[in-house]
């Protein structure tokens, strides 16, 4: 059942009206009923392992916290991460192991079985593993008491809104705001509707719009003239931001309506000044799980390294990124080319911001340059990511780049990617609108102009947006981008 | 002056040198949100100054519990024998 399905719609309703009429004390049983329900039809034996995941860690979060000793906690730790890396590996990575389970099984004396296996993923399990790892690491770093109630952790880990592509919360945000005991106010719940129409308008009428061209692109370069490659190129890191923007702010407000904040995973990315910018405007939730659980420990760990130990752990946190997308060397290089600019970044940052602080007029001018400078580098490093293969990779790259010296073919690349200048008059109107639209966001902007506004008028923009979407959106894709992660 | 306001001084001083601003001013319940610059990078930077400058040792756990400078302050207390 996915986000933008009817049943999904029916679902929902029912859901919410139930979480609404009950009383206080069943609601926390009433959201993870839900959850359950909704995770279950994905897949019922995948729904047996994120409750026995649940439960082990759970009480791996109560040995820890209630005073065991260091010792024991220590080897809890331990326990929990290794069980918990290794169901991820076996379910993402299960082709790459049996790839070296049948190259080095000979030599320890094993026999490679001919039979092929085939292993789905489930969904959702890189982003509730990442609760389960940072859950069990505040415990022990002492950030968080551990959670005595099955149920409220139950809730946390399988909350359905954010399983499917996150965000990826933490524990403690999440306890803060006692979910499953009240219902939302009648303004947060429009707050939530609001934010739900919006996602879908950045998924059906921006990303899938841009898709329509930027996918015909990708899955056949080789048939791509150079100009349309390099608008792929240019029109990609909008598409993908859009697909998962919209999800993210579907799964947001999804939450608003069980009076749920969940954190926000983006942050104007493409107004960044610099690479380390970028990073921290994009994906957020992963890029910071990323920075606390994995690079700020390691960094620690080799800090007596200097500089040295800086570039390792930046290029290990870059690398865990790419990886996390999936087994592939497209990916692996994906991390390694962003780890490269963003080592540069961090060893040249002190120097960088000296220099601007003695150059005021090029730090107002780099307000502009960097954003450029930097959306360029994220496009073409994006190739990587979007490519099927490192060749295809590489001739989308090589190809992609004499189009500069013909700058006309870009108009008609443009009118053979989407069938006619008009389509593509639309996906730039709907861009515009999108970024002003979170521009307004980031300021709170549109909310306070619509909350002063009469009844009426506020509906009229509603059923607007509504239309809007409604006939301006592509339906033909079946699913989010990110939920494949 | 008492150890701690000895403590809060010196911290001042690495603070001061780590963000390369004179004038900032620590105070207890000071953390990352609070200072430009202070980001993940940095934050290693500061632990390293103040590891070298008190001549202690913080272990990860301890790091990791850290959530403004009035914690800092204590543990460089406890850590100073």
């Amino acid at each position: 059942m996915t986000f933008q399905s009817v049943e999904f719609a029916a679902f929902l309703t029912v859901a919410a009206f139930i979480y609404w009429l009950a009383a206080e004390r069943f609601k926390r049983y009433v959201l993870l009923l839900a959850s359950y329900v909704f995770y279950a039809t994905w897949s019922l034996p995948y729904t047996a392992l994120l409750t026995i995941l649940t439960i082990v860690t759970h009480r791996v979060g109560l040995i820890i916290g209630h005073g065991h000793g260091e010792r024991q906690a220590r080897r809890a730790v331990g326990f929990a991460i290794v069980g918990l890396v290794m169901v991820l590996a076996v379910f993402k990575y299960w082709k790459i192991l049996l790839t070296i389970a049948a190259q080095i099984g000979p030599s320890f004396g094993l026999n490679h079985s001919s039979r092929t296996y085939d292993l789905i993923a489930p969904i959702g399990i890189s982003y509730y593993i990442f609760k389960l790892i940072s859950y069990v690491l505040d415990v022990y770093w002492e950030r968080l008491p551990a959670q005595t109630s099955l149920i409220d952790f139950g809730n946390y880990v399988s909350f359905f809104p954010q399983i499917l592509s996150g965000p990826i919360q933490r524990a403690g945000d999440f306890f803060r705001q006692h979910p499953g005991t009240h219902n939302p106010t009648l303004a947060r719940m429009q707050r939530g509707l609001r934010l739900i129409v919006f996602g879908l308008f950045q998924k059906f009428v921006v990303a899938d719009r841009i898709g329509l061209g930027v996918d015909q692109a990708f899955l056949h370069p080789r048939d791509s003239t150079s100009g349309q490659l390099l608008v792929a190129v240019y029109l990609f890191p909008w598409q993908l931001y859009a697909d998962f923007s919209g999800l993210t702010d579907i799964a947001i407000g999804l939450g608003r309506l069980f009076d749920i904040e969940s954190p926000k995973n983006f942050d104007a990315p493409f107004f960044a000044v610099d690479i380390a910018d970028f990073w921290r405007r994009w994906h957020i939730t992963l890029t910071t799980w990323l920075t606390d659980y994995l690079f700020t420990p390691l960094r620690l760990k080799l800090r007596s390294w200097g500089q040295l130990g800086l570039a390792i752990a930046v290029f290990a946190n870059m690398i865990a990124i790419g990886v996390w997308h999936g087994a592939k060397w497209t990916f692996v290089l994906f991390g390694a080319s962003s780890g490269i600019l963003l080592v540069a970044a961090a060893l040249t940052q002190r120097k960088r911001n000296q220099f601007y602080k003695r150059h005021p007029s090029l730090a107002r001018a780099r307000r502009i340059t960097g954003p450029l400078l930097t959306f360029h580098l994220v496009a073409f490093s994006f190739i990587l990511f979007r490519a099927a293969s490192v060749s295809e990779a590489w001739h989308v790259f090589a190809h992609a780049l004499p189009a500069y010296l013909h700058p006309g073919r870009l108009r008609v690349a443009i009118q053979e990617l989407w069938h006619g200048g008009s389509q593509f008059a639309i996906i730039v109107a709907a861009l515009l609108t999108m970024e002003l639209c979170h521009l307004a966001r980031r300021r709170a902007l549109l909310g306070r102009w619509l909350y002063c506004r009469p009844l009426w008028l506020r509906w009229c923009v509603y059923y607007a947006a509504v239309s809007v979407v409604l006939f301006f959106g592509i339906y033909t894709t079946k699913t989010f981008i990110y939920v494949q992660f | 002056m008492d150890k701690e306001q000895q403590i809060r001084e010196k911290l001042n001083v690495i603070f001061r040198n780590i963000f390369d601003d004179e004038t900032l001013q620590i105070y207890d319940t000071m953390s990352a949100a609070d200072v430009e610059n202070w980001d993940s990078l940095t934050h290693i930077n500061l632990i390293v100054a103040i590891e070298k400058g008190f001549k202690i040792s913080m272990t990860t756990k301890e790091v990791q519990a850290l959530s403004n400078v009035g914690e800092l302050v204590r543990l460089v207390v406890r850590k100073l024998p």
